[in-house]
């Protein structure tokens, strides 16, 4: 788990960075329990078939991840509300992934603090190949 | 293919495609803990989980997600070989327990053509409603998904 928020948070307040590493098999073991068997996840032909040059990370796999970032910035009580993610380009397997967001919006709801966080993830290369939001309520 | 094949797929717009019932089982959580690398105890630890909020083990937000059957089967596009997600959203609405049996209804929420960088492409975004066996909503979420020509 990443850093967490050691105050109550605030606009502004940036949200990791996590970096991740999409192995084949990792790929592969995510593919398996997500029952999502489209070739293009393992297969060379079949992502070269799509204009990869290797196999493509599987997106729910990602969205895992940026739900590991808020819930590790937040700490245990966090509960991801709302997460929308929108690609950008391909992860590709062996590509390591950059995960990060930043604070936008905050407001109190009884004993939680909700928070907006905008999200993006980005290649070695600086390349952001996924961007979204998500909202996520905190023990206030 | 029509100059608008979006138009000949209206008829799919609306309908439930998929039924998917899966009951939660211990095993698969963990397999989808350790394929996503996540350390949180409450998807994994038995002790802390059983003290924490939920009383229990229970799945991680995007587990949901993977109970699902994929695009509309049975569907000629005209268009394309493969989908890919071009995105996703996910609201989860209250946790899901071991043993639990989630039915996931999906429907097609729209189908347009659009022009893009790399040419014409056909998006189709889906909607999945997540209930648990007592009928409470445990979540909703859709993708997008991109076939180009």
């Amino acid at each position: 788990m990443n850093t967490q928020a050691q105050e109550a948070p605030a606009v502004g307040d940036i949200v990791g960075p996590v970096t991740r590493m999409p192995t084949p098999r990792r790929v592969v073991q995510y593919s398996v329990v997500a029952r999502e068997l489209a070739e293009f996840h393992y297969d060379m032909q079949a992502a070269s078939r799509l204009g990869a040059p290797r196999p493509i990370v599987n997106a729910g796999l990602v969205a895992a991840w940026f739900a590991q970032l808020i819930e590790g910035w937040g700490g245990l009580e966090t509960q991801v509300r709302r997460l929308e993610l929108s690609n950008r380009g391909m992860n590709l397997v062996g590509d390591a992934i950059e995960l990060d967001g930043v604070v936008k919006s905050v407001s109190f709801e009884s004993s939680q603090t909700v928070v907006g966080i905008a999200l993006r993830g980005r290649t070695a290369d600086g390349r952001t190949t996924i961007s979204g939001t998500a909202v996520a309520s905190v023990a206030a | 293919m029509s100059d608008d094949a979006a138009d000949s797929l209206q008829h799919i717009v609306g309908n439930v495609y998929t039924v998917t019932v899966r009951r939660i089982e211990e095993g698969e959580v963990a397999a989808f803990v350790e394929a996503t690398e996540d350390s949180n105890p409450f998807y994994s630890g038995r002790d802390v989980a059983r003290a924490g909020r939920w009383g229990g083990v229970v799945a991680p937000p995007m587990y949901l997600s993977t109970i699902r059957g994929g695009e509309p089967p049975r569907v000629e596009f005209g268009f394309g070989r493969h989908s890919v997600v071009g995105g996703s959203w996910l609201e989860p609405a209250r946790p899901v327990h071991i043993g639990d049996v989630i039915i996931a209804v999906e429907t097609v929420a729209s189908v347009v053509q659009k022009d893009g960088r790399a040419g014409k492409m056909l998006v189709i975004e889906t909607a999945t409603e997540y209930r648990n066996s007592a009928g409470e909503a445990v979540g909703q979420g859709g993708f997008t998904l991109i076939r180009r020509e």
